[in-house]
């Protein structure tokens, strides 16, 4: 194991080869080669010709690997029981072709709960698992759909205390980089430590970490260029929101604020990574009192916060910002609208907004209600799972059942996850905000659940976990 | 990798397969093809030879390969300036020849004792013949991923259109090279 981070301490070997490339360059004397040249040369010899049976060969191979996955699949493929969309004012019904399936998988050696969890292309990375009595310890698996496998990764270093209170991964790159926030028996200074694993070797570092001003900890956002970290500061309050920002380029850490237009003050706020024309950056998610959303782009080349949009809301508590590879934000409506004083059947329960980023341009979208077979008067049960959404490159996942795409304006019918609402025991339910989704065409999610899965694989502790897997070709 | 991109790829590798044979693939320049053709060669020829020089390691071969890549590229001129990316076939042609040229000549490559050199730890890294004696002992794939992200900035999808893989392999290739080279300036700081 290493300390060093290649993020950041790689300048000197890059500096390095720069220098020697230049200075073996200079070293040689080259001469131009000019056009004519190659001319001639090219009129002198002629191309090798491959005899006429390679071209049969070729193409006979070429046709078996074409067509071979594509029978094997076919013949592989298990049967996924669909559920019918429900008709909503905006849904089109899908085109079978169109049908993702979810499709059972092993069991992951931990309870995932209990694990930071993000993913980078295929795989499903748990990191840090924090047990029941708060033990805390720097272990990570990965589970790659291919193989259907789950690995154990390489021990983090030496954590200078045993417990924590929770931690939090994001990802940068091919690099994971998690906080563990430390519980109140560290000194302040030291509630939040901050280390990284590099997927590519399977080493953990410990990079330079955060000085949040406001508080002891900060949360993360991941950026191709470096890493945003949000204070955790109490609200409500009218004060700027304040923030550091590690610049991968220069190797430290800076601090900024941002403060609502008029000095309006906040309820929270929150803080994503997003690519707007064709730049990444950070949309800051402000929410005000009565339910107002205000956003706001900060840019981390320009170092800047641009211009805020807004909108009123449909209810006092929107859900959680989804953001997509595409640039917009999905609000989804409250997981427990009698919880914030409206019953099931009011339109507001089922009313979503959608914001486009680069245009600002804000719409309402209507969710589809979840009618027979899901219907329930209380949306937090083991048997509804709207309150858990995905983002995806290809729009907004409702893990019950429904995907909305932008673009198209439509939802798309998905089947229900097997066995979250099948499971006798209302312990069994799909991992809040786990439903991790490729930013990358296909949509590939990964919802982890945690509960008893006899039915899946036999005997398995009641903490054991199962991975499901959804495709939309 | 999808199934209509499958099999848009078979049609595509098999038209390639059937032109070639029909000996359309590689068709006479026209005379304004020439022109930029000349304007290629002319602008490219020296930048691409010091490429080679970096990538296969001496200059009389570096010259020979981008000769036989411009050869190559004079062939099918007429499609590739409209369609192609002429730079990046020469890249990868310099790169594929210096490859043919590995696995003929492996018998005889020996690899090079790193260069000795009395600064101590990282200052080391200010010897440019201590820094090349380290890259050569890499080997041919992650050099070559070096010199494009370190000489050529190229950006990973550059490096992996180049080097015929996957922009995360091309990340790798870069990272791993690195690490490579820091593991050997450790080593030698422990000596």
């Amino acid at each position: 194991m290493t300390d060093r981070d290649p993020f950041t301490d790689r300048a000197d070997l890059e500096d390095a080869l720069r220098r020697h490339f230049r200075d073996e360059v200079a070293r040689t004397d080259f001469r131009p080669i000019s056009a004519d040249e190659i001319r001639t040369a090219a009129r002198l010899s002629t191309p090798a010709r491959r005899p006429r049976w390679l071209l049969a060969v070729a193409a006979a191979v070429v046709l078996v690997v074409a067509v071979v996955p594509i029978v094997a699949e076919q013949l592989n493929r298990r049967p996924v029981l669909a559920v019918p969309a429900t008709v909503s004012p905006t849904s089109t019904p899908a085109a079978p072709g169109d049908r993702p399936s979810w499709t059972p998988r092993l069991p992951a050696p931990v309870d995932a709960t209990r694990y930071a969890q993000v993913a980078i292309d295929d795989a499903v990375y748990l990191l840090a698992g924090v047990s029941r009595q708060g033990a805390c310890s720097l272990n990570a698996y990965r589970y790659r759909p291919g193989p259907d496998l789950w690995t154990q990764l390489a021990d983090g270093p030496e954590r200078p205390r045993a417990t924590c209170d929770s931690t939090r991964a994001f990802v940068s790159g091919s690099r994971i980089y998690l906080t563990v926030d430390a519980d109140e028996s560290a000194p302040p200074a030291d509630r939040m430590e901050f280390y990284s694993y590099d997927t590519d070797d399977d080493e953990w570092a410990t990079p330079q970490r955060p000085a949040p001003q406001g508080g002891t900890t900060c949360t993360p956002v991941g950026l191709p260029s470096g890493i945003f970290c949000l204070d955790d500061v109490a609200a409500p309050t009218a004060a700027p929101a304040t923030f550091q920002y590690f610049d991968f380029a220069t190797r430290a850490w800076t601090p900024g604020e941002a403060q609502l237009a008029g000095g309006q003050t906040r309820q929270s706020v929150s803080a994503h990574s997003v690519r707007v024309n064709g730049l990444d950056q950070v949309v800051l998610d402000a929410r005000l009192p009565g339910g107002g959303i205000a956003l706001a782009l900060w840019d981390p080349v320009a170092k800047r916060l641009g211009e805020q949009t807004s909108h009123g809301g449909t209810v006092v508590e929107l859900g959680t910002a989804q953001v997509t590879s595409a640039g917009s934000v999905f609000f989804a409506p409250p997981a427990d609208p009698l919880a914030v004083g409206i019953n099931g059947n009011d339109p507001r329960a089922t009313t979503a907004l959608l914001v486009d980023l680069a245009s600002k341009r804000w719409a309402s979208v209507e969710v589809p209600h979840p009618k027979s077979p899901l219907t329930t008067a209380t949306p937090s049960s083991a048997e509804w799972a709207l309150p858990f959404y995905g983002s995806s490159a290809a729009g907004y996942v409702l893990v019950n059942g429904y995907l909305y795409e932008p673009g198209a304006g439509r939802w798309l019918a998905v089947p229900r996850l097997p066995d979250a609402e099948t499971a006798p025991s209302a312990s069994h339910a799909w991992v809040g905000g786990a439903l991790l989704c490729r930013t990358s065409s296909p949509l590939n999610c990964w919802g982890l659940s945690a509960g008893p899965l006899a039915r899946l694989a036999g005997q398995i502790d009641p903490t054991a976990i199962s991975a499901g897997n959804a495709q939309v070709r | 990798m999808p199934r209509s991109a499958l099999l848009v790829r078979t049609l595509d590798v098999t038209i390639q397969l059937v032109r070639w044979e029909a000996g359309v693939a590689d068709v006479e320049p026209a005379a304004d093809d020439e022109l930029t053709f000349e304007a290629f060669v002319t602008e490219h020829s020296l930048a691409f030879q010091r490429f080679a020089h970096l990538v296969i390691g001496n200059p009389e071969d570096a010259r020979d390969a981008v000769q036989d890549a411009l050869i190559g590229a004079y062939r099918q001129w007429p499609t590739m300036r409209l369609t192609g990316n002429p730079t990046g076939y020469v890249r990868r042609s310099i790169v594929n020849a210096n490859v043919s040229r590995w696995r003929k000549r492996r018998r005889e490559v020996i690899v090079p004792e790193v260069h000795d050199h009395a600064a101590p730890g990282d200052e080391r890294l200010f010897d440019s013949l201590y820094v090349g004696s380290l890259t050569s002992r890499l080997s041919s794939r992650r050099r070559t991923a070096l010199v494009l992200r370190y000489w050529e900035s190229c950006s990973y999808a550059e490096i992996a259109e180049v080097l015929d893989c996957g922009e995360a392999t091309a990340r790798s290739l870069v990272h791993r090279a690195l690490a490579d080279l820091r593991k050997a300036v450790d080593r030698g700081s422990d000596d």
